[in-house]
């Protein structure tokens, strides 16, 4: 038995011992054994269980089916009288040591009988061999036992059968095929699935029991939005992998025993007519292209190797003469590395390739679907191929194949007519190239190791060995062909194919040029499905002008007619073929390509066009549109139809979701404008949270004096405006009111715009005007610096040229700044839509000043600008670095600024700003009904016992020149007997104007603090308190637990008890109250009193501008992020639930 | 030739850059470093703004030929020619004091236009992220997908101001403070090294990307 057609199985498939055992059992063995030998059984005196004793561990891998044979080689009786194997493999040396008795002579089979007899001089009783085989041996002498050729010699799929296989036993006790090895066909690939090749089939086994790595797991979010790509469309540019690299081969390039299908070399009259015309000789062009094939290096024994095994196939049959011939005239000596793979000859001879269409030789349960030729021992059921390649060894060296020069003509005529039976035969001239040609051997095992690769499509034209060519030709059978083809079920055998095909539905899969173009025909979406861009893309593509062709090739065809398929433009390169498809030239080749070119005028540096590809060539084959066309007529037709139906079903899907979600998040985010009802959740704090970023922010510009400059960035565009301008408008508020003078720069063009609108907003609010006392004007108020170009280097320049940099504002006009560093700046603002121009600001300005930033950032900016922002960050210099996020902070930092604003109209003839202390923040205000309240820069009251702390202890009372001195002391209160209230809650908590939620919030209160309750409504639902400051309010009744009443002293209040309309219950008189802020309220200092007149306005007293509709645009965020939750949601719940459904049906 | 201007071209940007780069590592104390410095930095922001002026007039030659030759799209190009013109029109007049106002007829158009269309259009992410979200499990539920819509779903409903929603924003505050926090460092460490990494290898010429 040779080795050369054993196929190394993959590990982990315990199917392929069996599937092995038959397939090398007809490759391999010459003297294939009938199926009735299979049947065979051992001596009837050996028990059963001593054969399978020894069989799973003693067998060859993949011998199970051989087992029969096994047996009784290991029972041989040999010379020396012990049974042994007949080679000196292993496993039979193990067989030979625990083999039972040799069975009798008598038992053997015929055909084993007659090869003990080849080993042993005697002659072979004729009796007991097949008839087809008896012709075989006496054609052939013996073939000496082969050296099994090196592993690397072999070609994939023929490598290997030395693995150890585990497996059930081919037969059980009985002696009949054992009942677990015939139901482990069940788990054989279906045969019925066509188009699933033998590798595909193992590749998903492979797949199944593959632990998938973290990359796969990891899911791919943006996946989920990405429709799906179109298929590959013909004559784009887009081919299937397996047909990479076919582009590139050349038909001049194919080897010569491709190129003998085309006629032979011959000069048309006008291009002799042109040699005579410059009395040229007329050179002869077969021998021009001889030193191509001398020249050509020699195959390696690698490449050669299945060249070596085809050499076997030689066939000696005059009935086979016109195949015989074609391939041994295609294959002289040198050009054994461009020999076809298998695969090619066996699809020339119109069989199936052994990788799939020998199946039925993986199914040890179908033996008996075997063909008839091969099931029954009569030659007269073999094919006469079948019979001459019994007769031959296949181990032999190949010899050297004589071409037959007079034989090629009409090779190529059959080979004409096969490939152009369903299409006019071309003429002489016109003859192309149908198929992709290889030149080097790599490429060919290349393309038949891809996975993609599917079996020609059989034709029973191509199984018949000796077609008749009229009858091909004649019209019925062009007919009967067009019928076939223009079957929709392209990859399943021809119906006229044998049963035995039929049934074991042998993988034809399509592979001709004509099935490539139909399978991608039949993928190819339809232009309708296309998105509107594509489909203009296409039609632009439709109105292009065709590409001129270039004009070498033209030249060419113009001086030389007809001599362009000879020598197309191919890739030409000096030095050894290697694996491109380029054609790889000798010097004195490349010379005789330089006279030529200058014969034909072609210029040799003069870029060539593109050679003709193999798909090239096929699209351009005659007649193979049209036959195309009618075969994907009535294809085209249905797949439209049902393109049509899925793309109107999806439209109306995509129609149906887009309204509804579309319309309900519209109406989420608009209706709580209108409806009251649907404003639903709280309003941002009125305060900021003690000691966090958006409290340093505000402190940060609370510390600003009357004349500092803040340098202030507006680096975002429109995009941004909606979050960012309310911050924006906060801040500058906040430092113009200040007194401050900000400077405005941007790296942003439309920043500077932006800012420069805001600014005009807030010389058109009155109020705003009205707190600060004077117009707001250009220059004198705020500086707007021109825009800062250069980005990151732009801002280094302005961080280290300030000077020049402010010099000149956006109206071109010179700002008379006089600045040298950032660090003369009091504060630096940044309002940016990014991370990076956070970042950019940090590195190049802030840092080399040491000044902290304030940033205020969208809410997709604020997690790339945290880690620059937090307390020991290089933006934190100082100790502080404020950072406000979003429209949430950009609210509350309004209503911090709305609890400080004056509301008095100051006099416009003021030089001076009216400014805000800072220190007032920290000022407990005199209980005056008219400066009734302090400003509460720290409102939300701290822990209970440290009150008074964060009262009186907030900033820096002691830096600011010139401000009052901080009080000190609680002022006494009277014992009253007051009832407390402790909020009980997990996160701040507001106070609000009414006894409601729609009533805007005054305050908000820390859990755990302390609030005096002054009465509640009828149903006790809410409770009116009155905060540390003074302020009241009304607080959810949920939220707060009232305490005992106290007679202790408590902070007095600031302001005279308001009776509110909806408090029915008043649990402290307004006389107490008003006695004891009375007594409690100090005196202000007299310088203190100039400060104080521009003390805050109740936030109930104050307007809310400068954000328009800014609470109804906060319900209608809450509503739409809880309408877009829901739906994403529902989405994935129902997702979930389909793919369990799918699931389910699967 | 061609060889010698990369040459060339590579040996000016390697000198320029460790020149800039010492001069900024020495500081103004080092005299004409710094001072040179500071001009080749001056330089290469007037570059940045010259470009822009490039760009611009590109810009306005490529519609104006598209609305010499009426390629197709003419009218959409004839649109921002006027409008082009319009605002240089506007801002000329303004600056002469032709026309004035609070806010100038210019504010009013970025304001309006501009700035509306945009923000409009920025809206619309919304809708699109939502319905892309919505329909992210319809091909393929994974478990790396369930847990990113968990805390998509986290996030949105703890930023909702509702009672009774605490501990959703506990999870949201945690989120923000730990996972993502780490993530956003990580990337800025990463972006600091690939600063680093790119700038020694343009000062060793190894990038050199200002070549043809």
């Amino acid at each position: 038995m040779s080795d050369e057609f054993q196929r190394r199985p993959p590990p982990g498939h315990p199917e392929e011992p069996d599937d092995e055992a038959f397939f090398n059992w007809e490759m391999a063995d010459d003297e294939s054994p009938p199926e009735d030998e299979l049947s065979w059984e051992p001596a009837g005196d050996e028990p059963p269980d001593a054969e399978l004793d020894w069989q799973p561990a003693l067998a060859p891998p993949g011998a199970a089916s051989m087992d029969a044979v096994l047996d009784w080689l290991a029972n041989l009786p040999q010379e020396d009288g012990e049974a042994g194997a007949p080679t000196e493999e292993p496993w039979f040396d193990a067989a030979s040591s625990a083999a039972p008795p040799p069975p009798p002579a008598d038992d053997l089979p015929p055909w084993l009988k007659q090869a003990d007899a080849l080993e042993e001089p005697a002659a072979p009783a004729e009796d007991d061999l097949p008839p087809w085989l008896r012709e075989a041996d006496a054609a052939t002498e013996p073939a000496p036992t082969p050296e099994p050729p090196p592993a690397e010699a072999l070609p994939p799929w023929l490598a290997g059968l030395d693995e150890e296989i585990v497996g059930p036993p081919l037969v059980s006790d009985t002696g009949e095929l054992s009942e677990d090895w015939l139901a482990r066909a069940e788990q054989l690939p279906a045969t019925g699935d066509l188009g699933l090749t033998y590798d595909e089939w193992m590749a998903r086994q492979e797949a199944a029991v593959r632990v998938p790595d973290v990359d796969e797991e990891t899911p791919d979010l943006s996946e989920a939005f990405d429709e799906p790509l179109p298929e590959p469309t013909p004559g784009t540019g887009e081919l299937p992998a397996w047909a990479l690299g076919l582009e590139e081969l050349d038909a001049s390039a194919a080897p010569d025993w491709l190129r003998e299908e085309t006629p032979s070399v011959r000069l048309p009259a006008e291009t002799k007519d042109r040699f005579e015309e410059f009395n040229l000789p007329e050179p002869a062009l077969d021998a021009w292209f001889e030193p191509f094939d001398a020249e050509t290096a020699p195959p390696t024994p690698e490449e050669a190797r299945p060249a070596d095994v085809l050499a076997g196939l030689e066939p000696e049959s005059p009935a086979q003469s016109d195949w015989a011939a074609l391939i041994d005239s295609a294959q002289p000596e040198a050009e054994t590395a461009s020999m076809p793979a298998p695969q090619d000859i066996f699809e020339e001879l119109g069989l199936p390739s052994p990788e799939t269409g020998y199946d039925f030789l993986d199914q040890p349960a179908a033996a008996s679907a075997a063909p008839e030729w091969f099931t029954e021992p009569e030659a007269a059921a073999a094919p006469e191929w079948l019979e001459e390649l019994s007769g031959l060894d296949l181990t032999a060296p190949p010899e050297p194949a004589q071409p037959e020069p007079e034989a090629a003509p009409a090779d190529a005529d059959l080979l004409a007519a096969l490939r152009g039976a369903a299409a006019p035969e071309p003429g002489p001239e016109e003859f192309e190239l149908l198929e992709p040609s290889f030149d080097d051997l790599d490429s060919l095992l290349a393309s038949y190791e891809a996975p993609e690769v599917r079996l020609p499509t059989t034709d029973r034209n191509l199984l018949d060995p000796n077609p008749d060519i009229d009858r091909l030709l004649s019209d019925s059978e062009l007919e009967q062909i067009a019928a076939r083809r223009s079957t929709p079920s392209g990859p399943t055998p021809p119906d006229d194919s044998l049963d035995w095909l039929r049934e074991m539905g042998v993988s034809v899969g399509p592979v001709s040029a004509a099935a490539i173009l139909r399978r991608q025909a039949e993928n190819e979406r339809p232009l309708e499905e296309l998105n509107e861009r594509l489909q203009q893309l296409h039609q632009r593509g439709q109105e292009l002008p065709p590409p001129a062709d270039s004009g070498p090739s033209d030249a060419l065809q113009t001086l030389l007619p007809g001599i362009k398929q000879f020598i197309a433009p191919t890739p030409v390169r000096a030095g050894l073929p290697g694996l491109s498809g380029e054609l790889a030239l000798s010097p004195q080749q490349l010379e005789k390509v330089s006279l030529l070119r200058t014969l034909a005028a072609v210029e040799a540096e003069t870029p060539r066009a593109q050679p003709p590809s193999a798909i090239d060539l096929t699209y351009e084959a005659r007649g193979l549109e049209e036959a195309l066309e009618a075969e994907l007529e009535p294809v085209a037709a249905e797949a439209e139809a049902a393109a049509a139906a899925a793309t109107a079903r999806q439209r109306r899907r995509l129609k149906l979701d887009h309204l509804l979600i579309s319309l309900a998040l519209a109406l989420a985010v608009t209706l709580p404008f209108f409806v009251s009802a649907l404003r639903i959740g709280d309003l941002p704090p009125v305060a900021f949270a003690a000691g966090s970023r958006q409290e340093a922010a505000f402190e940060g510009l609370n510390r600003l004096r009357p004349g500092d400059l803040a340098l202030v960035a507006a680096e975002y565009g429109p995009t941004g405006a909606g979050e960012l301008d309310g911050l924006l408008d906060a801040l500058l508020r906040h430092a113009l009111l200040r007194g401050a003078r900000p400077v405005l720069v941007s790296t942003n063009p439309l920043g500077v715009l932006h800012a420069q609108n805001v600014l005009n907003r807030l010389a058109g609010d009155p109020t705003f005007i009205a707190q600060l006392g004077r117009e707001l004007q250009s220059g004198r108020d705020y500086v707007m610096v021109r825009y800062l170009a250069g980005s990151t280097i732009g801002l280094r320049v302005f961080s280290r040229n300030l000077g020049t940099a402010l010099a000149t504002s956006s109206a071109g006009t010179a700002t008379g700044l006089a600045m040298t560093t950032a660090g003369d700046f009091a504060a630096i603002v940044i309002v940016a839509e990014r991370a990076e121009d956070v970042r950019a600001w940090i590195e190049q300005v802030t840092t080399p000043s040491g000044k902290p930033l304030i940033a205020a950032v969208s809410q997709a900016a604020a997690p790339l600008s945290e880690p620059y922002l937090l307390p020991g960050s290089p933006a934190a210099h100082g100790g502080f670095a404020g950072m406000l996020v979003g429209y949430r902070d950009a609210y509350t930092y309004r209503a911090l600024l709305q609890a400080i604003a004056p509301d008095t109209t100051p006099s416009l003839e003021s030089e001076a700003p009216r400014v805000i202390p800072s220190e007032a923040t920290a000022t407990p205000a005199p209980s005056d009904a008219t400066t009734p309240q302090t400003a509460p820069s720290t409102p939300a009251p701290a822990e209970p016992g440290t009150d008074e702390a964060a009262a009186t202890g907030l900033p820096d009372a002691t830096e600011t020149a010139g401000s009052p001195a901080p009080i000190t002391g609680t002022p006494e209160a009277p014992a009253l007997p007051v009832i407390t209230g402790l909020v009980a809650a997990d996160s701040a908590v507001n106070v609000r104007e009414g006894p409601a939620r729609t009533f805007a919030p005054v305050a908000a209160l820390q859990p755990g603090s302390r609030v005096q309750v002054i009465g509640r409504t009828a149903d006790s639902q809410w409770y009116q308190v009155r905060l540390q400051d003074g302020r009241e309010g009304w607080i959810s009744a949920e939220l707060l637990t009232l305490e005992e009443p106290a007679a202790t002293p408590t902070p007095a209040p600031t302001s005279s008890a308001r009776r509110d309309a909806n408090a029915v219950v008043s649990l402290i008189s307004d006389a107490g109250l008003e006695r004891a802020a009375q007594e409690a309220t100090p005196e202000p200092a007299p310088e203190q009193q100039d400060e104080m007149v521009a003390e805050p306005t109740p936030a109930q007293t104050v307007p809310a501008v400068g954000i328009a509709y800014r609470d109804e645009r906060w319900y209608g965020m809450t509503l739409g992020i809880l309408a877009a939750s829901a739906i994403i949601g529902l989405g994935t719940v129902g997702s979930i639930i389909g793919s369990l459904f799918r699931g389910r049906r699967r | 030739m061609r060889r010698l201007n990369a040459a060339a071209a590579a040996a000016v940007a390697i000198g320029f850059g460790l020149f800039t780069l010492v001069g900024l590592l020495s500081g103004p104390e080092s005299g004409l470093f710094y001072a040179l410095t500071t001009v080749l930095l001056q330089v290469a922001a007037v570059t940045a703004a010259a470009s822009i002026l490039i760009g611009i007039l590109n810009l306005l030659s490529v519609h104006w030929t598209r609305l010499k030759d009426r390629r197709k799209g003419w009218g959409y190009s004839l649109l921002l020619l006027l409008s082009t013109l319009l605002v240089l029109a506007l801002v000329a007049l303004e600056r002469l004091g032709v026309v004035g106002g609070s806010p100038t007829p210019s504010s009013i158009l970025f304001e309006s236009v501009q700035v509306s269309i945009e923000s409009a259009l920025a809206g619309v992410v919304f809708f699109a992220l939502v319905y892309g979200a919505y329909r992210m499990m319809r091909r393929r539920v994974s478990g790396a997908g369930i847990l990113f819509t968990v805390v998509l779903l986290a996030l949105l409903l703890g930023s909702l101001p509702l009672p009774g929603l605490g501990l959703l924003a506990s999870v949201r505050d945690w989120l923000a403070a730990v996972p993502v926090s780490a993530g956003a460092r990580g990337i800025l460490l990463g972006i600091a090294l690939a600063t680093v990494v790119t700038g020694v290898r343009v000062l060793i010429g190894q990038d050199r990307s200002y070549r043809e």
